[in-house]
């Protein structure tokens, strides 16, 4: 059985049944329009991405990815296409209705961490669960915290935090909310080699435990191999690894 | 060569200015600019334009070069030694006196002025044109002489007040009188500050041997000369004065208003200083920001091949340029706020103010330069020294000025502008140390509350709007802090104002008993005392007590004169006091020291108000001189009284024993409720009586109530730009976070938050800023109401009330609408669009 398809042309055969799938993508273009002539940045992406599975997006500088990524999870909207995260058609959604679906079951990772920085260790890992005003939010962002290891850092300022650190407590974040998809901007970029694995290796452990999909762009290969699939950007194109 | 490299620079300059012009905090130092140039050039213009009036036209104000001032007929001795050393005169009597026009009637200041007047200075007057057919047609002119017999001039306010126009009559001390002209301009009007009650002038031989003129009568002579200077001090050296009269001269005559103008000034003054700190304020913390988002541009320019000095002129010429244009435009504002002033304090500045020089332009339009380059133009100096390096490393930021440096600039151009508004050094910088030093406490006090309150709520579970708001705060204590300060502060005099205005006086009308005394007669002569309560009677109204009263003027304490002590400015020394035979203790006095009842025996006794005597530091057993009707007494202070003013009876600082006063030419005052409805017995009684002065303190109480309005409304005008000045603090502080908060915003929708949750957290932030900062101003105007109500009053303490529903909303309001307009961009940018520019 097909689970998913992936082609350049708009008139590409269309999934229709996304019960199984975490993602699915339909002829998603993006231009962005200045003071000069429009800048296409993606072109006729169509994707599909099962629950549980592991893709990695890879390319070059500028060719696309963030801004995919990006749009995959509903932080921007697209110029063209259909875009179905969780179920949901963020097309027809407005930005707060995205929100509403991002703080269910989205979470995030990015390569500069985005932890806010006058919040402790353990209130940024509180944040998911607090704009879901779930009731035990301390309790569960604890145990998350422990999980990778910062029980004690966790009245900690980010500014008091090592880079390796910082990013353990966006993994407790991005996991806290048990996400059904997670999304990672280059989680290793701003590492070093050795911190680095650690953190992937916190990543895919966490990924396993929860069962969550997992999409994340980067340009390690070897972060990339270690997912199930490899999908490749290439000028505004995405296509499957070795296709 | 180097003027064509300056024109390039200023070039450069002006093109990144104009590229700039729509970043948030050009736009904010430009209104900060506008704001601080607006608000001292109006006050500089104001204050000016008062000052010529008062020096260059002293000679109007005086009305001569000269003048002889007697409470007592004018000796005709004088004007017969004028005349000799070859001096121009004129004589004027000004006395309050009740006008009455059909059933209306108005307390109004009377004027007789003789053929002679005016002697310098302008009477303008509209008056009827008796050629014209109809009754409608006047004209305006400068008069060469005061109205004929039988007619009287007016202040316009007397045809609204009587509902009568030129041509109609009047009728005062029985006599009736044709109203032939509204005095648009008298020059030596006086100081309005203190005659609150409207002009009616009348002719010199209208009033003479009138009732009016009665040994009670509070009146004032004036002999106005004018001449050469030898003649001047030739003929004052001749005349001999009594206690109660004394010569005025140039500067004299407006000293009492050029007081109080000049107190008036001074607080408008100090208020508008506020508003230029608070807009300075502002410029810094925007230049910083200015500063430090241009440290690439910097970095760059010197990768070109500019040097540091080249970089730095052309950020200093936009800082120019900038300054040059909101000053432009600061001034253009600064004429309505300053006709807007006019406007609300009309009737009490003397009419047609000189223009301005150029003098109060200078002193306005030098506070945009100095606010710019005390405040701003520090934060920018380290622009010149950021190092090309940066290009590579944008890690190398450069070393901010020290910050005593920075503050010892800003100090300097603060204390600059306060010499420069106040025109007072000492003032000035008393103000910059006990200002400093109380706003210094109260910053502490409340940074103090905040950290205080902060480890309160650390730990505690808060919903997820009040944790950001109180993060926003708290992170920015001190910002916060004096954002709390100025609001509070500024919102605690407006409520004080406004309790002035509306209700304090009202209040107390309201505690008065239903059927107080409102109508004082004074001057009621011995031989018609019986007849005139009697007359009371019959229209069913009912008289307090009647008093003896004569006006006395102390001249000696212990036998040392009054002007060889230091007593001598004190207000109860140049002036009658209207003393009284102490018989029975009037109703509300309470004697708290000496014996009463040997003050009533005697012999030479007297009996002193306690204020007073602390005031001028008498004690039981001192002996006071005084000087009333051609004669001195000697008395011994017996007894000291307190005094309730509130009972609306009469009052008096000095009641002497009966055996002095029985020997001097006494008359009789008292005191009785006039009824709404008895206004035509009012009326009948003074035409039967028009030698008695009757005075309705409803509307005395009027008069002040207008002169309040007025004043509270000009200072209003300037607390509006304090507000103002406050609330840009805030933008300031605002848009040097607006980084974070973007960041904090995209992150918070990243993990799902929605717009909603965000405009809540900012309006919470909001809330508490605006609640915090109305709840200060309310308890501390509470504070203030207690003092006045319980304190100056004595009546019950009545709470600020409505206030507390509408400041803290209104509040709130105000600073949420600029403040969401400012952070609107987090709301509206997506998400993605942030966290790829970060």
């Amino acid at each position: 059985m097909v689970l998913f398809r992936l082609n350049n042309q708009t008139d590409g055969v269309r999934v229709t049944d996304t019960s199984q799938s975490s993602l699915v993508v339909s002829g998603l273009g993006k231009t962005v329009s200045g003071s000069g002539p429009a800048l296409t940045i993606l072109t006729g992406v169509n994707l599909q991405i099962k629950a549980g599975e592991s893709v990695a997006i890879v390319g070059a500088s500028g060719s696309g990815k963030s801004t995919l990524l990006g749009l995959l999870a509903g932080l921007d909207s697209a110029t063209d296409g259909e875009v179905h995260l969780l179920g949901q058609p963020l097309h027809q959604l407005d930005e707060d209705q995205r929100a509403a679906v991002r703080a269910e079951g989205v979470g995030f990772v990015f390569q500069n961490f985005q932890l806010l920085g006058g919040l402790t260790a353990l209130e940024n890992v509180m944040l998911p669960l607090d704009i879901r005003q779930t009731r035990d939010a301390r309790v569960q962002a604890e145990r998350l915290l422990e999980a990778v290891g910062l029980a004690h850092r966790q009245g900690h300022y980010p500014s008091q935090l090592s880079g390796g650190e910082q990013q353990r407590v966006a993994l407790a974040r991005a996991f806290v909310g048990q996400p059904k998809i997670l999304f990672a901007d280059e989680p290793t970029g701003n590492l070093d080699r050795e911190t680095g694995l650690q953190i992937e290796d916190l990543l895919f452990t966490m990924n396993q435990e929860q069962g969550t999909t997992l999409v994340l762009v980067t340009h390690d290969d070897r972060l990339a191999a270690r997912c199930q699939r490899r999908l490749v950007m290439d000028g505004g194109n995405l296509r499957e690894a070795g296709e | 060569m180097s003027g064509l490299a300056g024109v390039a620079n200023a070039r450069l300059a002006a093109r990144l200015l104009w590229r700039e012009a729509r970043s948030g905090e050009l736009t904010l130092m430009a209104v900060a600019l506008v704001l601080a140039v607006m608000v001292s050039t109006a006050i500089a213009l104001f204050s000016q334009r008062l000052d010529l009036a008062m020096s260059a036209s002293a000679q109007d104000l005086l009305g001569a070069d000269l003048r002889v001032r007697s409470t007592t007929p004018l000796s005709d001795n004088w004007q017969v030694q004028a005349s000799e050393v070859g001096l121009e005169q004129a004589r004027t009597v000004e006395f309050p006196s009740v006008v009455v026009a059909g059933e209306r009637m108005t307390l109004a200041a009377i004027k007789a002025v003789d053929d002679g007047y005016p002697l310098r200075g302008e009477l303008r007057v509209r008056t009827h044109d008796s050629n014209s057919d109809t009754n409608t047609e006047t004209n305006s002119a400068l008069q060469q002489h005061g109205p004929g017999l039988g007619e009287a001039w007016v202040e316009p306010r007397v045809l609204a007040l009587l509902g009568v126009t030129v041509g109609d009559s009047l009728s005062l001390g029985g006599e009736t009188l044709r109203l032939t002209g509204v005095i648009e301009k008298e020059s030596d009007r006086g100081g309005n500050f203190y005659s609150l009650s409207p002009r009616v002038m009348v002719h010199w031989s209208q009033v003479q041997g009138s009732p009016l003129l009665g040994p009670g009568s509070r009146l004032t002579y004036r002999l106005l000369l004018s001449g050469p200077e030898a003649a001047r001090e030739q003929f004052a050296e001749q005349i001999v004065l009594e206690a109660n009269q004394s010569l005025e001269r140039l500067g004299d005559g407006n000293r009492a208003m050029a007081t109080s103008l000049d107190r008036a000034r001074r607080y408008l003054g100090l208020a508008a200083i506020l508003a230029v700190v608070l807009a300075s304020i502002a410029i810094a913390i925007t230049a910083r920001r200015f500063s430090e988002r241009h440290y690439d541009t910097s970095a760059l320019m010197r990768t070109f091949g500019l040097s540091r000095t080249q970089v730095l002129r052309i950020f200093l010429w936009q800082m120019v340029i900038l300054a040059l244009v909101s000053t432009l435009i600061g001034a253009l504002a600064a004429l309505a706020l300053q006709a807007g002033l006019m406007q609300a304090l009309s009737g009490l500045i003397p009419e047609g103010l000189p223009p301005a020089g150029w003098q109060a332009w200078a002193v306005g339009l030098s506070t945009g330069a100095l606010s710019l380059f005390g405040f701003g133009v520090p934060h920018l100096l380290p622009l010149s020294a950021v190092s090309p390096l940066r290009v590579l490393r944008r890690e190398l930021t450069p070393v901010p000025l020290h910050g005593w440096v920075l503050s010892l600039l800003a100090l300097s151009a603060l204390t600059v502008l306060l010499v420069l508004l106040t025109q007072d050094v000492l003032l000035s910088v008393g103000l910059m140390l006990g200002g400093a030093l109380v706003l210094l406490l109260l910053m502490a006090g409340l940074q103090g509350a905040l950290r205080f309150t902060g480890r309160y709520l650390s730990g505690r579970a808060l919903p997820l709007s009040v944790r950001f708001a109180w993060q926003h705060l708290s992170g920015h204590r001190t910002a916060t802090a004096g954002q709390v300060l100025a609001f509070a502060l500024t919102l605690m005099v407006m409520l004080i104002i406004g309790l002035l205005r509306n209700d304090l006086l009202a209040d107390w009308q309201r505690s008065l008993p239903q059927d107080a005394p409102n109508v004082f007669a004074i001057n009621i002569q011995a031989y018609e005392t019986e007849a005139f309560q009697q007359a009371l009677s019959d229209r069913g109204l009912t008289p307090k007590p009647l008093y003896p009263v004569l006006p006395m003027r102390l001249i000696a304490v212990n036998q040392v004169a009054v002007s060889e002590l230091p007593i001598a400015d004190d207000r109860s020394i140049n002036r009658d006091l209207i003393s009284s035979v102490a018989e029975r203790l009037p109703q509300g006095n309470t004697v708290t020291a000496g014996d009463w009842q040997a003050t009533v025996e005697g012999p030479a006794q007297v009996s002193v108000e306690e204020e007073v005597a602390e005031r001028l530091g008498f004690a039981l057993g001192d002996v006071l001189t005084f000087r009333a009707a051609g004669q001195t007494v000697d008395v011994t202070i017996g007894s000291l009284r307190s005094l309730d003013w509130t009972t609306m009876t009469p009052n008096f600082f000095m009641m002497l024993s009966a055996d002095v006063m029985n020997t001097l030419p006494l008359n009789y005052m008292t005191s009785f409720h006039l009824p709404a409805d008895k206004e035509a017995d009012f009326v009948s009684l003074i035409q039967e009586y028009p030698g008695v002065t009757l005075i309705d303190t409803r509307a005395l109480l009027s008069q002040v109530q207008s002169l309040i309005e007025r004043l509270t409304l000009a200072v209003e005008l300037i607390l509006l730009c304090v507000l103002a000045g406050a609330i840009l603090v805030m933008l300031a502080v605002l848009l040097t976070t607006t980084r974070a908060r973007l960041e904090e915003g995209a992150v918070l929708r990243t993990l799902g938050a929605s717009r909603q949750q965000l405009i809540r957290a900012q309006r919470t932030e909001f809330v508490i800023l605006g609640g915090v900062s109305a709840l200060l101003a309310l308890l501390g105007g509470e504070a203030v109401a207690a003092g006045l109500y319980l304190g100056l009053l004595d009546l019950p303490y009545r709470s600020l009330g409505w206030a507390w529903l509408i400041l803290p909303p209104l509040t709130v309001l105000a600073l949420w609408l600029p403040g969401q307009w400012m952070l609107r961009p987090v709301t509206r940018v997506a998400p993605l669009t942030v966290l790829r520019g970060l």
